[in-house]
């Protein structure tokens, strides 16, 4: 028999490929089950990823793709603090800070070395995000930020626990800094427990083939993985492709819309996002630091390829990225991030929309792309305080043979909406209306995906005010159609003071309600494709009969 | 005489136990009216209709009847402002790279669901009472002019307060007398509106199939003389008489893989063994669950067409593994199995109906672990020729020789399998160690041993005519109802009496019901708390006994709690954070009593001999037996082939057989 990759047997590789996913998927599966915050159970907001001691990924587990690589800055900060020799086994290190090797401040990494025979093989890591990292407002998501220390904790890479101790005074720095210590820590020993079942696993895999031989293996899966992705890149028509979109404002400079320019560059085996031309990086918290464009070009590059291929650090080595320092994609310190998850959905439907013109039967209109960010924190009437967030979406484009699909996550996030009942058992508010949005679709041959209505109402069981933060993207500028399309409506917000005022949301505000108060919130719906008037008449009955057209 | 019939999508199992033995037969099915295969194979196996005293049956119909969107005419009726909770969903996708992606398609239109004016809170208060004159002077009217034959109703809050959904279908019963209404809070009594709405829509969408077919297969019986009791399987592991099936339609969706499960409980029982994982391998997938104590998990989280139905559900996890997978090498130069299927038209390439990719099936007939005449007990034709043909481009591609070609493939499908099964241990917080394996289906026993040694098992116990496993699943099984109520509170010095007296308001709804279905007597009560730790967003389960229920107190609540927690999620057992009640689960069962007692058909027979086979790389001598031929306590040494006229087990070299005085044939992996 003859092995392709230096006498590895191919059978035995992919047994072992197919067991380092299992692992990463039993590292995801107890940390979903364990964590204590909706976000992370509704919103599947967290990853597990298996690591060489090289910071090399191994194999990932994400439900949702903005985490993919997101640890790979994180754990080559920890490598460089931290270097494996120094490592001992039963050793915990955590990380949040974005500008030494995180995302933004609520996804704290807590990584492991993994040892087999007395040695480190490899390490255990998870990413979480946190419902709440402390700073200026509850959940740690102030959409008026404007510097990094109002969001909450920083931490540096940081030794947590040496061989199982942890270190107490860091354990009660963590507690004083966060509003809900204890689903903190909770979510912490999620992460923990995670990590901790990637190394029982891995330490077993490295027993049966020898350790050797696993690092052996290790390194011809991550070479696989490349040559598969290059593959799969060679199928696109090479050529340099382009698109523009915009974000609505950065929630300081209210009437400054924010520029994005994707390049993507196709040649032989490999491609290159060039984002020259994006915005400066701004006050407000939507800049991104560098991690964020690369799980938006990873998702991009496996949606238009082939997802099958093993998700390893083999298939980021075809993809490389342009991010001009100082702007909103490589922003410096101390720029706030918080709300970067909006502009990585926006930069992954750049991509998705320039690749488009590669692959036009592949790639659909752009979508709405938005994911409104309603976080809610007060008190009950007998003092209790509580806090909820909810993310909402908008419709998706549509495609050239296919309407697009009516509220419904897309890009780069893939987050359950809360659901009224589990609102209302939480928190004083009752929601009155959830409803698709009837005309949001953009028109054309085939329609753009409904965008939803959902109105809010503060019941009179608070104590004093509700603060509101709301999120909101695309309500200046619409998801644009293709082919001769039209773009899908914008979104809209509002209150409605228990009087009756009504107060429009530029997109973006932290403000009070009242018992009595309501909100009433739209999102956008996703671009049309082709002309109108090629729209199918039994397509146009229907959507009368269904009501998401008013006028056909 | 007892029978089981289980109509598959492919075949129809058939097995009687009586006096005279026990009688197998498998016949096609008939896609399109499984009553029609289920009396062919009545009629097949020669039985007298007037001797069987238990009839129990399970069937696709109600699965395909939501596959295939052939229902009946459905209304949905929610809270004004909400009538387009199925709609709108989760917002989240099952696969996220799909850039074509669409969601899973409601059974109910928008334009066929309906909004009334009521308001419940999430404490249970009023705040807008229902409006009835709108009921009588709208809703009435439109629902008699859609022609609907079902209506769902799903209101807010229904789950803590279901009085409006109760005055709602009587209002709609004094006036459509004849339309089936289904109320959310009576199908699945817990939070989270579109789940329960998912569900209850479903559940009145196959609501008149269930009816019409069973009032159907009765007609039937009457007309040939059957005077015994006629049962339904259910998805919960349980049956119901055929007429309770008629009101809760819902459960008996995907029943044929619970059946297949309690058969393998109930076998592997009778040889002492309480802890299984049970593996189910068939044409296309395979289903694998985790039995404890002889009982199998049971889920709430369980997805038809990809629409949630919240009903306790025999926990199974299916897998794209089966004998149809198709073997292929990516672009990475690895060889890999599945997810595609060549399915069962054209199916593998040996059956010669076409099909010229390569598949697991194929590996086994080039292994010679499938021989060709034994084939579902030699009634169908295999063609050698045509496997060898379409791996040789593999084994060319590898520089291996075809037999090694198809022995990894083989390999890589058992990794698959593995993988299933230890992610669902997982999810559990099992070790798959301190678990027998008990395969069954067509292929479930020529993988067994295999996966076994990959999991660090070292028993695998292989029931009598393991290839209708699932028929007699459905005689063993036991009469089964389960309800749930969703019921949030924290866990402090009320607790016990909480407990209390829940479990018995509960007790006495479930008594009832099954005293009004003749089902009284001696009843096993099953009470399950779901708790969590306050701000945790998912529950465990804690199951209490009648005896835990008596005494139960803060202490013991949150001990058990603690020790449940722990087992799953590695933390918990001596954590002091505040614990609350979310819901509450209580299952009552009317045991069988003597179960019937499966054996080995003795009609099939092959002559003892020597033949060649290839596993684990290497070419072996083994003995081929028929099943029957190994006496009571015979011990054979792998590698073996054993045929029954169901399936074929294969017992690699290293492992030793043995057929224990109950019948299961005992393999144990030798140190």
């Amino acid at each position: 028999m003859t092995g392709t990759s230096e006498g590895i047997d191919p059978i035995t590789l992919e047994v072992v490929r197919n067991k380092l996913d299992t692992i990463a998927q039993e590292m995801e599966i107890t940390l979903f089950k364990s964590s204590c915050s909706p976000i992370v159970k509704e919103g599947l907001d967290a990853s597990a990823s298996l690591f060489t001691l090289e910071g090399v990924t191994l194999a990932q587990a994400c439900a949702v793709p903005i985490h993919l690589g997101t640890l790979i800055p994180a754990v080559k900060e920890m490598l460089r603090k931290f270097p494996p020799q120094s490592m001992q086994d039963g050793d915990i290190y955590l990380l949040n800070d974005p500008y030494h090797g995180g995302t933004h401040l609520p996804d704290v990494a807590v990584m492991m070395p993994v040892f087999h025979g007395g040695r480190p093989i490899a390490l255990a890591a998870t990413m979480t995000h946190h419902q709440d990292v402390g700073g200026m407002s509850a959940g740690s998501v102030p959409t008026n930020a404007t510097e990094i220390h109002q969001e909450g904790l920083r931490l540096p890479v940081v030794r947590w626990a040496r061989a199982g101790q942890f270190d107490e005074t860091l354990t009660e720095l963590l507690r004083l800094n966060v509003r809900m210590p204890d689903l903190f820590l909770g979510d912490l020993h999620a992460q923990i427990a995670a990590a901790k079942i990637g190394a029982i696993r891995l330490n077993d895999l490295a027993t049966k083939y020898g350790g050797n031989a696993a690092l052996a293996m290790f390194g011809a899966l991550i070479d696989r993985a490349e040559e598969m992705t290059r593959a799969a890149i060679r199928r696109i028509p090479q050529g340099t492709y382009r698109f523009v979109d915009w974000l609505d404002n950065d929630g300081i400079d209210l009437d400054q819309r924010i520029r994005i320019e994707v390049a993507a560059t196709v040649g032989d085996g490999e491609i290159h996002f060039d984002l020259t031309g994006t915005g400066p990086q701004v006050r407000g918290p939507v800049n991104c630091v560098p991690s964020g464009s690369l799980a938006a070009a990873c998702f991009a590059v496996r949606a238009v390829t082939d997802p099958a291929i093993p998700n390893n650090g083999g298939c980021f080595r075809a993809i490389s990225l342009t991010l001009p320092e100082g702007s909103l994609v490589n922003p410096q310190e101390p720029a706030p991030v918080n709300a970067r998850t909006a502009t990585i959905k926006r930069i992954t439907g750049c991509m998705l929309s320039a690749l488009a013109q590669a692959l036009p039967d592949k790639v659909p209109a752009p979508a709405a792309g938005q994911l409104l960010v309603l976080a809610f924190g007060g008190a009950w009437e007998d003092g209790r305080p509580f806090v909820t967030a909810e993310l909402i979406a908008g419709g998706s484009g549509a495609g050239s043979d296919r309407d697009g699909v009516d509220a419904i996550e897309t890009d780069a996030t893939n987050c359950m909406n809360l659901s009224a009942e589990a609102m209302e058992m939480e928190a004083p508010i009752r929601i009155t209306r959830m409803a698709l949005r009837t005309d949001s679709g953009g028109g054309g041959t085939f329609r753009g995906g409904l965008g939803l209505i959902k109105e809010f109402e503060i019941l009179d069981k608070v104590k004093g005010p509700v603060s509101l933060s709301h999120r909101g993207e695309r309500h200046f500028v619409a998801a644009s159609g293709l082919a001769g399309g039209e773009s899908g409506a914008k979104a809209h917000s509002e209150i409605i003071r228990g009087d009756g005022r009504r107060e429009v949301i530029s997109s973006k505000i932290v403000t009070d309600l009242k018992a009595g108060d309501r909100l009433l919130v739209e999102t956008a719906g996703g671009g049309g494709w082709g002309p109108q008037l090629e729209r199918a008449a039994d397509a146009v009955a229907l959507d009368d009969a269904n009501g998401k057209v008013s006028q056909p | 005489m007892r029978v089981g019939i289980e109509v598959g999508g492919t075949f129809t199992d058939f097995v009687r136990i009586g006096p005279e033995g026990v009688r197998v037969v498998k016949v096609p099915s008939v896609p399109s009216s499984p009553d029609v295969g289920a009396f062919n194979a009545l009629v097949k196996s020669g039985v007298a209709i007037t001797e069987i005293l238990d009839l129990a049956h399970g069937s696709t119909v109600a699965t395909n009847a939501v596959l295939e969107r052939k229902g009946f005419a459905t209304a949905l009726i929610t809270t004004r402002g909400f009538r387009d909770v199925l709609a709108l969903q989760r917002h989240n996708r099952t696969r996220i790279y799909d850039l074509e992606y669409q969601k899973p398609d409601p059974v109910v239109s928008r334009a066929d669901s309906f909004e009334i004016s009521e308001r419940v809170l999430s404490d249970g208060t009023v705040l807008q009472p229902l409006d009835e004159q709108q009921v009588v002077e709208a809703l009435i009217p439109a629902l008699k002019q859609g022609g609907y034959e079902a209506v769902g109703v799903c209101l807010l809050n229904s789950y803590v307060n279901p009085a409006h959904e109760v005055a709602l279908r009587d209002l709609i019963k004094a006036h459509l007398p004849d339309l089936h209404v289904t109320l959310s809070s009576e199908v699945t009594r817990e939070f989270r509106e579109y789940e329960r709405a998912s569900t209850v829509t479903v559940s009145a969408y196959v609501q008149p199939v269930i009816d019409r077919y069973i009032a159907r297969f009765e007609d039937r019986l009457a007309e040939e003389g059957f005077s015994g009791r006629f049962s339904v399987m259910q998805s919960n592991g349980g049956r119901l008489p055929a007429q309770a099936i008629r009101d809760s339609a819902v459960t008996a969706l995907l029943s044929g893989p619970a059946a297949g499960v309690m058969g393998a409980a109930r076998q592997a029982a009778r040889s002492g063994y309480g802890n299984l994982i049970t593996l189910d391998i068939g044409g296309t997938s395979t289903d694998v669950c985790v039995v404890t104590d002889g009982k199998p998990e049971l889920t709430n989280e369980f997805t038809i067409d990809g629409l949630p139905i919240r009903i306790p559900v025999v926990d199974i996890n299916t897998v794209g593994a089966g004998g149809g997978s198709i073997v292929w090498v990516d672009d990475g130069g690895m060889l890999r199995v599945g997810p595609h299927s060549a399915g069962a038209d054209p199916g593998p390439a040996c059956y010669g109906r076409g099909g010229d990719k390569p598949t697991i099936t194929d590996a086994h007939v080039i292994r010679q672990t499938i021989r060709p005449e034994a084939f579902l007990g030699g009634e169908m034709p295999i063609h050698p020729d045509a496997s060898r043909a379409v791996f040789a481009p593999i084994a060319a591609r590898f520089g291996m020789s075809v037999e090694q070609a198809a022995d990894s493939a083989i390999e890589l499908a058992n990794a698959n399998i593995v993988r299933a099964i230890q992610l669902i241990s997982t999810e559990r917080g099992k070790d798959p160690r301190d678990y027998v394996l008990v395969p069954y289906g067509g292929a479930g026993p020529l993988h067994a041993a295999q996966v076994a040694e990959d999991l660090g098992v070292g028993t695998i116990v292989v029931p009598p005519n393991a290839g209708v496993l699932s028929a007699y699943g459905l005689i063993a099984s036991d009469f089964v109802q389960f309800e749930s109520l969703t019921r949030r509170a924290p866990v402090d010095d009320n607790a016990g009496d909480l407990v209390r007296e829940v479990f018995e308001s509960m007790k006495a709804r479930a008594v009832e019901r099954f005293e009004h279905l003749a089902l009284g007597g001696d009843v096993k009560l099953d009470f399950i708390a779901d708790m969590r730790f306050v701000g945790q967003a998912f529950e465990v389960p804690v199951t209490l006994s009648e005896d835990d229920v008596r005494q139960v107190d803060r202490e013991l609540i949150s001990k058990m709690f603690g020790q449940a927690h722990e087992k799953i999620y590695f933390f918990g057992a001596d954590s002091d954070k505040p614990i609350e009640f979310v819901s509450f689960r209580l299952g009552i069962t009317a045991e069988l009593g003597e179960l019937p007692l499966l054996q080995e058909e003795r009609s099939y027979r092959v002559p003892r001999g020597e033949i060649e086979l290839f596993d684990r790389r290497r070419a072996w001598q083994g003995t081929l037996l028929s099943r029957s031929d190994l006496a009571e306590g015979e011990t054979l040494s792998g590698p073996l082939l054993l045929e029954d006229p169901t399936s074929t087990l294969f017992v690699p070299a290293g492992w030793q057989a043995v057929t224990d005085e109950q019948q299961n044939l005992v393999l144990k992996r030798m140190a």
